[in-house]
């Protein structure tokens, strides 16, 4: 008995990995490593026609913003943002509610709908999480999401991970 | 049995009522119903789970599509990579979202990241520890070649891996809901057996119930018809009585009035007497004409008193139960001519001529008793010379006659004397009774001889029709069953078996039978010459459309009507 007792050990350690390393706030499945970007480099735009606003992280960490706790529906748990309404951004390129908004991700994922959806299901920018920056392999560096008591909170098509641009086409 | 019992019995009988074994199969049935509902909500929960599922969280489809998109995008990149076509940075981001991607939980409660082998995650750790190991930045063109060799076979590593993993996901998806369509359809199994369990036990209660009430119907309705028949015997019963009693009651004010009328009647002749007798002893001298007229007087008013005696005893014997008559064989003619006969000094007095008319090849026998029948003959003659004017005829009709296909006998007697008065021929045959003419004209008499004459007349089954004219004579008909010869007695012997058979099975009939038995016997006895009961037995089976209670009760009222008149003709041809 006594000498299977290590390896009982590392089979139990092994199977709470995962679970374990999401409460502590890294992906069991990712590298936490990716190289970080330039200084200036812009990790975000926001355009409509010629009206365009580029975003490098220490202008978005500048902005006002807000902490919502929401319970998270890809990974099942409640976490802490710091967010941005999305029509603050909205207004910047004088997106109005019948415009037909795009957004795409850093993998090209892409969503769209109307400006007036996003703003009644009040989509929020969340660029922290915990006070943090978002890791990549969480859904960072910016991604939306949606309060608890939105009418989009369920619908997860919506939820747009790793945010690289917002457009109107 | 009381009707009262009878109608509780009925009473009970036709209560709804439910056996214990019913009682268990509405138990039984009420359990598969209740089977049914749960089961029912059962599949319904899950049904709106699954719903739910499929709704509100990452799905299975969404998991295994994106996780081999991600996959895809990251193989790309590291291609790319290797070829110094992008940046260790965009490599590194595409492995984060991939990574992201597999730390996704979908409805199944876990992450595909939990669900990769062995073999994916060498891949994944082979391809991590290629990029950690070169240089940020695009990769050095010197080491295009080293690296593209390194990486290649973990790229095809990490797509067939994650080729692997979705399609061993998907096999896992179509078996769970492979499942959920198994667990689904034996919920649909149960709930059909329990529903056919339902409608077997229901149909089972409701047939079972259904002929146990309808047999307890049709006792109680049975019941029912007993105390209906027993009902209408009684009530039959009491209107005999009632009848009884009405008729005791009109002869006790029929006593009241004859000893009141009696008094009066006595009291007059007797008053004139004790008068002239008084008068004739307060005369010393009395002449030989004064005493002639004295004695003419009391002669007078003791055959009054005598006629008035007579006339009364006569009464007495009618009235009398004991005292029955004779039943023999008379001959209408020849007692005819004896009241002629005897009345001869009375008609040569009045130069009154007795013109009889009679075919003498017909026989006009009677059955019944001479000495009363010669008294009737002797009222009615005597009264039509008392009224008649002197010099006048009285003329007498003897004739043959049939009623109901019974032979009868009529004797009219006209007079051309004073008449009687309209409103007084209803009243004539009433004991005491005279017209008011002949009271005013001081005609004799008593009252009693048209009242003897006709209580006697019915007697012998006959009666005594009367049609007069004020001034211009009145004419008295007596009608009397004719005695009957061999043939007739015979026909008349078949006629009431057929009668008494058919009272006794319309007395017999119940209410399902009703129909066809007036119909049957309808036909019979109208061809045995009773055609107006016939008539009414046939419309009564025509009107029994409808077994329905007032229906019923009409056509056993009019049925009992029918049996009476039957029983009022087996009664005279017994007599006849």
């Amino acid at each position: 008995m006594k000498k299977f007792l290590p390896l009982l050990i590392i089979s139990v350690t092994f199977s709470l990995l995962p679970s374990y390393a999401i409460a502590a706030g890294t992906n069991p499945y990712g590298t936490s490593t990716v190289d970080p970007a330039g200084p200036n480099e812009i990790i975000f735009t926001i355009a409509k026609g010629s009206k365009s606003t580029q975003f490098a992280t220490s202008r978005l960490f500048k902005m006002k913003t807000t902490n919502i706790t929401i319970y998270e529906p890809f990974l099942k748990k409640r976490q802490t943002f710091s967010v941005i309404p999305i029509s603050t951004f909205f207004s910047m390129v004088s997106i109005k509610g019948n415009d037909q908004v795009i957004t795409t991700a850093l993998n090209d994922y892409v969503f769209k709908a109307k400006a007036s959806q996003f703003v009644a299901a009040e989509a929020l920018i969340a660029i922290k999480r915990d006070g943090k920056e978002i890791p990549y392999d969480q859904g960072g560096p910016i991604r939306i999401i949606f309060a608890s008591k939105s009418p989009w909170a369920k619908y997860l098509d919506a939820w747009n991970w790793s945010l690289s641009s917002i457009t109107v086409k | 049995m009381p009707s009262q019992l009878i109608s509780q019995e009925a009473t009970h009988l036709a209560r709804y009522r439910v056996t214990r074994v019913q009682y268990l199969f509405v138990f039984l049935a009420l359990v598969a119903l209740i089977g049914v509902g749960v089961t029912t909500l059962a599949e319904s929960r899950s049904s709106i789970s699954r719903a739910k599922v499929l709704s509100d969280i990452e799905t299975p489809a969404a998991s295994i599509i994106f996780t081999q998109r991600e996959t895809l995008v990251y193989a790309t990149r590291l291609a790319q990579w290797s070829s110094g076509g992008t940046s260790r940075r965009e490599v590194q981001i595409a492995r984060s979202l991939l990574a992201q991607r597999l730390a996704v939980i979908d409805s199944s409660g876990k992450s595909m990241g939990s669900r990769a082998n062995a073999q994916y995650w060498k891949a994944l750790r082979d391809s991590d520890a290629i990029i950690a190991a070169a240089p940020m930045g695009l990769l050095p063109e010197s080491l295009h070649n080293a690296v593209n060799e390194e990486i290649s076979p973990v790229i095809d590593s990490i797509v067939a891996e994650a080729r692997n993993l979705v399609v061993s996901y998907q096999r896992s998806v179509d078996n769970d809901m492979a499942e959920n369509a198994r667990k689904s359809a034996q919920n649909n199994q149960r709930i059909v057996l329990f529903f056919y369990l339902f409608l077997f036990f229901g149909g089972v209660f409701l047939t079972s119930n259904a002929l146990t009430n309808f047999k307890s119907y049709r006792r109680a309705r049975r019941t029912l018809e007993a105390e209906q028949l027993r009902l209408e015997e009684t009530i039959a019963a009491l209107r005999e009585t009632q009848g009884v009693v009405t008729k005791l009651q009109e002869l006790d004010q029929v006593k009241d009035s004859f000893i009141s009328t009696v008094n009066h009647e006595l009291r007059t002749p007797l008053t004139s007497i004790i008068g002239y007798i008084e008068l004739m002893r307060s005369k010393n001298n009395l002449g030989s004409e004064d005493t002639e007229k004295y004695l003419d007087v009391l002669n007078r008013n003791a055959q009054i008193l005598l006629h008035l005696v007579e006339s009364m005893l006569t009464l007495s014997k009618i009235d009398s139960p004991q005292i029955g008559k004779s039943d023999s064989r008379i001959d209408i003619g020849a007692v005819l001519d004896n009241a002629v006969f005897v009345l001869q000094p009375v008609l040569l007095a009045k130069k009154i001529e007795i013109v009889l008319k009679k075919d003498k090849n017909e026989s006009f026998s009677v059955r019944g008793d001479e000495g009363q029948l010669s008294q009737v003959l002797l009222n009615i003659i005597a009264n039509a010379v008392k009224f008649s004017h002197e010099d006048s005829k009285i003329e007498i009709v003897l004739s043959g006659s049939a009623k109901n296909g019974r032979p009868y006998i009529s004797i009219a007697v006209e007079d051309h004397g004073i008449g009687i008065p309209e409103e007084d021929q209803q009243q004539l045959f009433t004991r005491f009774f005279r017209a008011k003419n002949a009271v005013s004209a001081q005609f004799p008499g008593t009252g009693l001889g048209l009242s003897i004459a006709n209580i006697l007349v019915e007697n012998h089954g006959g009666s005594i029709a009367l049609s007069s004219t004020v001034g211009k004579g009145s004419t008295f008909t007596i009608t009397l069953p004719r005695f009957p010869d061999e043939d007739e007695l015979l026909i008349s012997s078949r006629r009431a078996e057929v009668l008494e058979r058919s009272i006794k099975r319309l007395k017999e009939a119940h209410n399902e039978e009703i129909n066809a038995i007036t119909h049957e016997i309808g036909g019979a006895i109208g061809f045995y010459g009773f055609e107006s009961e016939g008539v009414q037995l046939l419309e009564i089976s025509r009107a029994k459309d409808g077994e329905t209670p007032e229906s019923l009760s009409r056509s056993r009222q009019s049925l009992n009507t029918v049996i009476a008149q039957l029983e009022f003709h087996l009664k005279a041809l017994s007599g006849a």
